[in-house]
């Protein structure tokens, strides 16, 4: 069934971010990462050759957390100054109010004037490698109350960003599929919210893992062997994000990812391949098999190896 | 991984958290509580290990077997009916039993059930005097000079009737010497052009294509298949016949020819999934081939070690498979060198 706040629409990624880096303040410039698909369209512009791809929000990294609270507040402002509409959702038709629980509180989700078609969204880092769950840390504008969320593994993307020309960054995408994959390490029963490109059944963790494989098949468009240096740089970003805790982490990388290709029925590879071939890779729609493949290689060259490094003594 | 009886083709694949036991076209009931009973038993001792009995085409119903496999459980300690699996294939393809298996396992089955089908399409006897007359060509060609029967014999893993007949027919190409060795007076085009015409359908050569849309180039592949270091398995093809021929007038490489030794005629193909797993056996001719494997059934691969440690195939058996890529100019002009070599390096030039 669709859902009227699901309308994904054709974006260039070139002309997102610079739309969004116009609109930022330019000193907040360089605490904005992009990441997700308008990151990695962007990074993989080769590979979609000018075609543009399916999504319906910019989600905008700030970082470090030490300068995010004042960057969200300047970015916020500055962009509904200069005309950028609040993005209603169906739990949150305003801003919060001083009075609004912090539960209750919207994201900064924006979109450009006039263009309902996407959104900005304004997320940040967690504190510390210790900090596990989701946190909504309160960010109070003239134009009222937000929240700012923040997510466990959201500390990858913003390890060693591309810089772009136009003064903002975006994550590496192995870094991106990295995130997801250490975030779904099962099929969780929980949909996209707003739904997915017209359908409402869409597990997110489908999504982002869909999302990885997408990456993963992008990577190898532009260098066959791509898939090989992530493991590499997987280890050293599990080490520097969470000294602790790699080996755990890396052990488990490939949970999630193995149990949606094993899965017999298919509906959850289907799904995946649903929002691959409604997002990123719409320009060139992979089959099931294709996909099935694609996540075979990703096993055998990025994770495995991460996992071989991970059962080796210290 | 390791083989059981050849009779009854059924094989056992081995990773660190599987074992898949195989049984091709069981129709008994009692067939089936032995296999599944004997597979328990090996769970017992392998506490960390899930276990699949996988059927290939049987001839029980699905609801028989679910039944045979429930009433089993009931009777096995909790421990090892939970890790006990009954998966069946028909017509090459997993059909049943593989709902929400780990994908590592998923992929073990598939290795189990292309092995099986590649061993019952099987190799073909291959022709020995045919081994004997590429083995004559080899020495002469790399100026290895005169041979004796023996070292045919020996080499080429064969009765001593089958290289006299060879000789035999190679005629008036043979040189005998006064030690009863022999070796060729010149390069016997008639006879290799024989061979040649036979060459497609004795070698059995495997075609494998990209089923991806993305395929992995042939140095992508050889790489991947340096890091196994197999030991009985040589480059051939293109690639390894610049290796002795860097004239050779070709763009590129079209794809990658493996050779593989297996002079007891039994192969494992497990290594084509590790090479990429999006390489798929293919008889079309007409659909491009990535990866080309051949074999090499003498008792003495004459595969050649270089200081890298990679093996090549030898320059006889390179030039094959030139002809059998159709790569028929280059091959030509392959075999023009070759010939022009023996005939120095014999002094009959």
């Amino acid at each position: 069934m669709a859902n009227p706040e699901n309308n994904m629409r054709l974006v260039d990624p070139a002309v997102a971010l610079q739309e969004i880096a116009d609109a930022v303040p330019t000193a907040c410039r360089k605490h904005v990462i992009i990441i997700g698909s308008l990151a990695a369209g962007y990074y993989y512009r080769d590979q979609l050759k000018g075609m543009a791809v399916r999504t319906k929000d910019a989600d905008c990294l700030l970082s470090p957390r030490v300068a995010a609270l004042k960057a969200g507040i300047a970015i916020a402002e500055e962009l509904r100054d200069a005309g950028w509409e609040f993005k209603k959702t169906k739990g949150h038709k305003v801003p919060g109010t001083e009075d609004t629980p912090d539960a209750e509180l919207p994201a900064v989700r924006l979109s450009p004037p006039g263009k309902i078609e996407w959104f900005i969204e304004l997320l940040t880092v967690p504190e510390s490698p210790g900090d596990r769950g989701p946190r909504w840390t309160r960010l109070k504008t003239k134009y009222g109350d937000f929240v700012l969320p923040s997510f466990r593994f959201l500390s990858l993307a913003n390890l060693d960003p591309v810089a772009t020309e136009m003064g903002i960054s975006i994550a590496r995408p192995e870094m991106m599929a990295l995130a997801n994959l250490l975030e779904h390490p099962e099929i969780k029963t929980d949909t996209m919210s707003g739904g997915f490109a017209d359908r409402m059944d869409i597990k997110r963790s489908n999504k982002d893992l869909g999302r990885v494989l997408a990456i993963a098949r992008l990577a190898m468009g532009r260098d066959e062997d791509a898939l090989q240096s992530w493991p590499a740089l997987w280890k050293t970003a599990l080490q520097d994000r969470f000294p602790d805790e790699w080996r755990v982490l890396a052990g488990r990388a490939g949970q999630g990812l193995r149990v949606l290709l094993a899965n017999e029925q298919e509906q959850d590879l289907e799904q995946a391949l649903y929002t691959c071939a409604n997002g990123l890779l719409a320009s060139k729609k992979p089959t099931l098999t294709q996909l099935r493949i694609t996540g075979g290689r990703l096993l055998q060259d990025a994770i495995k190896p991460l996992e071989a490094e991970a059962r080796k003594r210290a | 991984m390791n083989d059981k009886s050849k009779n009854n083709r059924a094989a056992d694949l081995v990773s660190d958290s599987a074992i898949v036991e195989v049984k091709a076209s069981l129709t008994a009931a009692r067939g089936l509580r032995d296999a599944l009973t004997s597979l328990a038993i090996t769970l017992a001792e392998q506490q960390q290990k899930r276990g699949y009995l996988l059927l290939l085409d049987p001839g029980l119903s699905k609801t028989f077997l679910e039944t045979e496999l429930q009433r089993l459980k009931v009777a096995l300690r909790p421990g090892i009916a939970e890790r006990l699996h009954l998966v069946a294939a028909k017509g090459g393809k997993l059909t049943e039993g593989t709902h929400a298996i780990p994908q590592d396992d998923y992929m073990l089955l598939r290795r189990a059930l292309n092995r099986q089908e590649d061993q019952r399409t099987g190799l073909p006897a291959p022709n020995k005097q045919n081994e004997v007359f590429l083995l004559m060509i080899h020495q002469w060609v790399t100026g290895k000079g005169p041979m004796t029967s023996k070292w045919l014999e020996d080499t080429v893993g064969c009765h001593y009737r089958t290289v006299a007949n060879a000789i035999d027919q190679l005629g008036h190409a043979v040189q005998r010497h006064s030690d009863r060795s022999v070796s060729f007076k010149y390069f016997p085009e008639q006879d290799w052009g024989r061979l040649l015409a036979v060459a497609q359908k004795t070698r059995a050569t495997m075609l494998y294509a990209d089923a991806s849309d993305q395929p992995r180039s042939p140095e992508s592949l050889l790489r991947r298949m340096k890091s196994l270091n197999r030991k009985d398995i040589a480059v051939g093809g293109v690639l390894g016949t610049k290796r002795y021929y860097n004239e050779l007038d070709i763009v590129g490489t079209p794809r990658l020819d493996l050779c593989i030794h297996c002079p007891d005629n039994r192969v494992d193909l497990g290594f084509v999934h590790m090479l990429d797993p999006a390489l798929e056996r293919t008889r079309d001719t007409h659909r491009p081939a990535r990866l080309a494997i051949h074999f090499v059934r003498r008792q003495d691969a004459l595969f050649d070690r270089d200081q890298n440690g990679a093996q090549w195939a030898d320059p006889v058996e390179c030039l094959l498979e030139l002809y059998h890529a159709r790569l028929d100019q280059q091959a030509r002009s392959f075999q023009e060198f070759l010939s022009a070599r023996g005939r120095e390096l014999s002094g009959k030039s």
